[in-house]
């Protein structure tokens, strides 16, 4: 096995573990979140968050070629949303009475924007997809 | 939403590795799916760092737009 496929092998490992943990556990929630929604939503941007800076710097250093940037500007664009909608949701409800239930329109407006962020990632999955192939 | 959006992610990880070990991405391509398993790493580390923490607004700043490295 050359080193390549030892490397290959270890990252599937890794995915293959991560993927049976995140199926057989039910998302924790973080101890001073205000609903599941804002939980999940956390782990969302931060996991997005890391994702982007992962993807800029290799664009500043020229791993990522050009046409990569506007790809990973959408996801930038779409992340913004998500987090000035996340943030809109988190202190309204923080502001609501206890055992209210959550504002219809921040809870449609955060969802929509997640779904945008998730269309973004799905785009970077299309770039690999066009990019390079052999004829 | 946030389950589905990570596994989305090893998913875009898994098909860059599958891809390059089939040898059908050469130069940019391959590029591009190196760095992608990059970025799943470090997304999957950032989610496994604040698992269970509480939630820190500041560990989510907002992004600025990147431009291309000279050439």
């Amino acid at each position: 096995m050359t080193k390549r496929r030892q490397h290959i092998f270890l990252i599937e490992s890794c995915v293959a573990v991560l993927l049976i943990v995140l199926y057989a556990c039910a998302p924790a929630i973080h101890p001073n979140a205000v609903s599941q929604l804002d939980s999940t939503t956390y782990d969302a941007l931060i996991t997005a968050n890391a994702a982007i800076n992962q993807a800029k710097a290799d664009v500043a250093a020229g791993t990522l070629p050009a046409s990569a940037t506007q790809v990973v500007n959408d996801t930038v664009a779409a992340y913004n949303t998500a987090r000035g909608a996340w943030l809109t949701y988190r202190h309204t409800v923080e502001s609501l009475a206890p055992g209210a239930a959550a504002p219809a329109a921040e809870t449609a407006a955060l969802e929509a924007a997640l779904s945008s962020l998730t269309t973004a990632i799905t785009n970077l999955q299309n770039l690999i997809k066009k990019g390079g192939k052999k004829p | 939403m946030s389950v589905a959006f990570i596994i989305l992610i090893m998913q875009l990880a898994s098909q860059a590795l599958a891809e390059v070990e089939k040898g059908n991405v050469v130069g940019e391509g391959a590029e591009i799916a190196e760095a992608l398993i990059a970025v799943y790493q470090k997304a999957a580390a950032a989610y496994q760092a604040i698992k269970g923490q509480p939630i820190d607004e500041a560990l989510v700043p907002l992004q600025t737009p990147v431009t291309p490295a000279p050439k």
